[in-house]
């Protein structure tokens, strides 16, 4: 899929930070610091946000849309690498890779159905920032993990 | 410098209390509006109790012992595996343990080993992350 452009901005992160709890920035704000501090460490999961076909139609698309068949789609692991940190203001391209794909039977005689989503931020320059691999499971219903 | 030493840990309370609030938070922050997580009586319908919170979430409240630990950009790796559905109402707490410490001089790594618990003991989360060493926040 074509690149989307992920722009780091203060509005953002203070919602993410509140979400996560974790302590205000203070009145002068999260640019304040020369540099800016660095996102939480993972933040670049919320740049879906700023990809225009993202919930388009109020549908999760992309890796997160639901499975066809009805079962739910869970989250089994997350691996992020980082290279260089991220701070407000920064524009970010945002590129993914679909990884490999396997299946698995469940406790309860189940198909689950792993597939690995690649996700690499980059600076304007090419600079590699973040990668993210995401490891996803299809599951009937209510088979459970996160 | 304070060396790190194999076996050292922090543990930490990362989220006293799990609220459909925050979840939602949590959902409008990062563009996650699966309905697992979002609306109630469809995750029921697909046979859970009640909506979970975020995978991401537990792993972001786990990040923040390392970063109140090491300092916030000194992380080169740090991986999550979401081993039990997190609901609403668990406390979760966080141990970080230095698995490795690779070189003596700034710029070597430390591996840890990652576990997040609820109120009951249960792991929700194991991981691992990588840090470039330098003096830890707080010695």
């Amino acid at each position: 899929m074509a690149p989307s452009r992920f722009v780091v901005e203060q509005g953002h992160l203070l919602a993410f930070g509140r979400a996560i709890g974790a302590p205000p920035p203070g009145r002068a704000g999260l640019a304040a610091l020369d540099p800016p501090a660095p996102v939480p460490p993972t933040f670049v999961a919320a740049s879906a946000l700023h990809d225009p076909e993202h919930l388009r139609g109020l549908r999760s698309t992309g890796p997160l849309a639901a499975p066809p068949d009805g079962g739910s789609l869970l989250h089994a692991e997350q691996h992020f690498e980082y290279l260089a940190p991220i701070r407000v203001g920064d524009v970010l391209e945002v590129e993914r890779t679909d990884g490999r794909r396997w299946e698995k039977k469940s406790r309860h005689g189940g198909r689950l159905r792993f597939r690995e989503v690649i996700t690499d931020y980059r600076f304007p320059n090419g600079a590699l920032s973040v990668r993210s691999r995401m490891i996803l499971v299809e599951t009937p219903p209510a088979e459970g993990m996160p | 410098m304070i060396l790190p030493r194999i076996g050292d840990q922090r543990r930490a309370v990362v989220c006293p209390e799990v609220t459909r609030t925050q979840i939602v938070q949590f959902a409008g922050a990062t563009g996650d509006l699966s309905p697992l997580h979002v609306d109630e009586p469809a995750a029921v319908e697909l046979g859970y109790p009640s909506v979970m919170a975020h995978g991401m979430l537990t792993m972001a409240v786990t990040g923040s012992l390392l970063t109140e630990w090491w300092g916030d950009d000194r992380l080169t790796a740090f991986g999550a595996r979401f081993l039990a559905p997190v609901w609403p109402g668990d406390e979760l707490t966080a141990v970080a343990v230095v698995t490795a410490v690779r070189g003596t001089r700034p710029g070597s790594c430390v591996d840890l080993q990652l576990t997040t618990t609820n109120q009951s003991g249960v792991v929700v989360l194991t991981g691992t992350a990588t840090v470039r060493m330098v003096e830890p926040v707080g010695g």
